[in-house]
């Protein structure tokens, strides 16, 4: 049926039935990697270069100051690291780093690239001077403090706002790769392949 | 002072929707020519998604 559709059977290309665990877990370290190591070359390149790209280019439209997580310690509750999320009678407890930057929940989908910010928060108070660059990663995706956020949402363009889309549509778009690589392409090719 | 033309956002908005198209067709299909003709078919979608969007929020701004 499949050779008198023409449609190429590739044995490689996970489907109903036939998941690839570990592809899935590839590509959320690196887009296209699990696309990769199933040899669909021409997919990994272009999820490779899209999610990049969108990462990449929102990150600088951001001035390299929109991919972070902050410790918020001067943000309520002070000097504590759970926040309570309340939904109708439920109270949730949440990570407060999380809950005062939400954007990076999707930032982080798009893998390794974004992991300086979560070694940034470990390591380093944004609110402090004295503060040192750290070896290898040095400023890169640091918290800025929130005086200097203030300027920049102030007296910076709207495109500080629009970056930080393309970041958070990259991390996004990555979960969908992550999710070919896994269980396949949805359309009807996968279906004659598998 | 001139506003640059990278100052506004619909410079910017190809570069987003493009990637997001073909992400979207390749996740559908495998073959380089369906994920571009899906590719298409998303741009098509989300065009006329923000362009709604936009014809609202303009037509309720001449409005008010």
């Amino acid at each position: 049926m499949a050779e008198a559709t023409g449609i190429v059977v590739n044995s490689r290309i996970p489907g109903p039935g036939r998941v690839d665990i570990g592809a899935g877990l590839a590509c959320l370290l690196v887009p296209g990697l699990g696309q990769l190591l199933q040899k669909r070359y021409f997919k990994a390149g272009l999820f490779c270069f899209c999610v990049y790209f969108l990462f990449f280019y929102g990150w600088h439209l951001g001035s390299y100051s929109n991919v972070y997580l902050p410790r918020a310690h001067e943000c309520a509750p002070r000097a504590k690291n759970w926040t309570t999320v309340t939904a109708g009678p439920l109270s949730i407890p949440f990570p407060k780093a999380i809950y005062y930057r939400l954007q990076f929940a999707g930032q982080l989908g798009t893998g390794i690239v974004a992991w300086p910010a979560i070694i940034q928060f470990w390591a380093v108070d944004e609110e402090d001077p004295n503060a040192k660059p750290l070896p290898l990663i040095g400023l890169i995706m640091r918290a800025p403090p929130e005086q200097k956020l203030n300027l920049m949402q102030t007296h910076g363009t709207i495109l500080w706002e629009l970056a930080w889309v393309f970041t958070v549509a990259a991390g996004l778009l990555n979960i969908l790769v992550a999710y070919d690589a896994y269980a396949g392409p949805g359309g009807p090719e996968a279906r004659s392949n598998s | 002072m001139i506003p640059s033309v990278t100052d506004s956002i619909f410079f910017h908005f190809p570069m987003l929707v493009m990637p997001i198209a073909l992400v979207y067709g390749a996740t559908r299909h495998e073959q380089p020519w369906n994920i571009l003709v899906e590719a298409c078919r998303w741009l098509y979608r989300l065009l006329m998604f923000l362009g709604t969007i936009a014809a609202v929020v303009f037509l309720m701004t001449w409005l008010i």
